[in-house]
C-alpha cells in the first residue's frame, strides 16, 4: 500500500469515516504488516485519549473580569476620539485662515511678476506675512496647549459649539437671497 | 457550518448598538468554550484566563466584522486560536529553553478534593503535557478537532488554511503524540494513567 494511501486510510479510520470496503483493505494490510499494525494501534490510543480528555471550565470570575476590562477599555477610546476631533477642528481652522492668504499672495505674485522691483517688494512682503502667520500659529498652538492642560473639557466644549456656529452660518447665508429678493 | 441561534444573533445586534448587558450574555454563553481552548493551547491557567479576556475584548471591538451567516462560536474560537498562536510564538522567542516544563499555576484550596476530581485533574494535565510537545499550529488543529469536534473544513476556515493542510497537520500531530506517549510508557507513568482512565 502506498504511503499516502495508507496515511489517508488510517486517518479516515480514526475519524470513523472509512467505508466498509476500504476498512477491510486497511485491516488486511495491517494483518500482513505488524509494524504498521503497531503504528495504527498507537494512533488509535492517542485518538482515544484525546476523545476522552476533559473539558476545562472557565473560572467563576472570568465573565466579571471580562466585563470590567471591557468597561475600562471603552473609556480610553472616548478620550482619544475627543482629542482626534479637536485636532481635526484645529486643522480645519488653520486651513480656513491660510487659504485666503495664499490666494491673495498668488494673485499679487501674478500681477507683480512683470516688474522686478515690485516682485522683490512682494517677496519681501510675503516673507514678512508668512513669518507673521507662523508666529500667529505658534502662539495659537501654545495657547491651545495651555488651555487644554488647564481645561481638559475644552475640546468637548468646542465640539458642542461647532454645530451652533455652523447652524448660524447656514442660517445667515440662507437669509441673504431672501433679503435681496425683498429689496427687489 | 452551523448557523447561529437567533437569540445569540439578537445579543450580537444589541451588543453592536453598545448594549453591554447583551455582550455579557455572550460572554456567559461562550466563556467555557473560549477558556478551554486557551487553556489547551497555552497550558497555563492564569495566561489562559488573560487570553480568554483578550479574546472577548477583541470580539467586542470587532463585532461589526462578524458575518451573521457564520456560527458566532466558530468566529469567537477563530479569534481565540489565532490569539493563542501569536502568544505561543512570542513566548517561544522569550523562553531560553523550550524543554523546561511549564509551571502549572493552580489556586490552592484548603478543602479536600474528591478522588474523582483529583483523577480528572491528573488526566487533564497528563493530556496537556502531551499536547505541549506540539507546535502552535498543530496544537490548534488538535484542540479544535478533539474538544470542539469541528470538521476539517471548519478547522481550515478557523485557522485560515487549506483542508489538506489540516489533514496533514492532524495526522502528523497524532504520530508525534503517539511517539511521545511511547517515550513515556514506563510503568506508573502518564500512559498508565491515561489507559486506566
Amino acid at each position: 500500500m502506498a504511503n499516502a494511501r495508507k496515511k489517508r486510510l488510517m486517518q479516515e479510520a480514526l475519524d470513523e469515516s472509512l467505508e466498509i470496503a476500504a476498512r477491510q483493505e486497511l485491516f488486511q494490510q495491517l494483518d500482513r504488516d505488524p509494524a504498521e499494525a503497531a503504528e495504527y494501534q498507537r494512533l488509535l490510543m492517542v485518538d482515544r485519549m484525546l476523545r476522552t480528555a476533559p473539558f476545562e471550565r472557565a473560572p467563576k470570575t472570568l465573565a466579571m473580569n471580562i466585563m470590567a476590562r471591557l468597561a475600562e477599555t471603552l473609556k480610553q477610546p472616548q478620550l482619544s476620539h475627543l482629542s482626534g476631533l479637536a485636532l481635526a477642528l484645529a486643522l480645519s481652522l488653520v486651513t480656513i485662515v491660510l487659504v485666503p492668504l495664499l490666494a491673495g499672495a498668488a494673485w499679487l505674485f501674478l500681477n507683480a511678476i512683470g516688474s522686478a522691483a515690485a516682485l522683490s517688494a512682494l517677496m519681501h512682503t510675503i516673507g514678512k506675512l508668512l513669518a507673521l502667520v507662523m508666529a500667529g500659529i505658534d502662539t495659537l498652538v501654545e495657547g491651545a496647549q495651555v488651555l487644554l492642560e488647564t481645561y481638559p473639557q475644552t475640546p468637548a466644549l468646542m465640539i458642542a459649539i461647532l454645530p451652533v456656529m455652523v447652524f448660524w452660518l447656514v442660517r445667515s447665508m440662507g437669509n441673504r437671497p431672501s433679503d435681496s429678493s425683498e429689496a427687489s | 457550518m452551523s448557523s447561529t441561534d437567533p437569540v445569540v444573533l439578537n445579543w450580537v445586534r444589541s451588543a453592536l448598538e453598545g448594549d453591554q448587558e447583551a455582550f455579557a450574555e455572550l460572554v456567559y454563553t461562550y466563556q467555557d468554550s473560549v477558556y478551554n481552548l486557551c487553556y489547551r493551547m497555552l497550558s497555563e491557567r492564569t495566561e489562559a484566563e488573560d487570553a480568554a479576556q483578550e479574546t472577548f475584548l477583541k470580539a467586542f471591538l470587532n463585532l461589526q466584522r462578524y458575518d451573521p451567516s457564520r456560527s458566532f462560536k466558530t468566529w469567537l474560537l477563530s479569534i481565540a486560536s489565532n490569539h493563542c498562536i501569536d502568544r505561543l510564538r512570542r513566548r517561544r522567542m522569550v523562553w531560553l529553553s523550550i524543554d523546561e516544563p511549564t509551571p502549572q499555576l493552580t489556586l490552592a484550596s484548603d478543602e479536600p478534593e474528591p478522588e474523582e476530581t483529583i483523577i480528572g485533574n491528573q488526566r487533564s494535565e497528563a493530556v496537556q503535557e502531551l499536547i505541549n510537545s506540539l507546535s502552535p499550529e498543530y496544537r490548534a488543529a488538535v484542540v479544535l478537532r478533539y474538544w470542539y469536534e469541528y470538521s476539517y473544513t471548519e478547522i481550515a476556515d478557523i485557522l485560515d488554511t487549506t483542508e489538506s493542510a489540516i489533514k496533514s497537520r492532524l495526522f502528523r500531530a497524532r504520530q508525534m503524540l503517539a511517539d511521545r506517549l511511547n517515550e513515556q510508557s514506563a510503568p506508573g507513568s502518564m500512559t498508565a494513567l491515561l489507559e486506566n482512565a
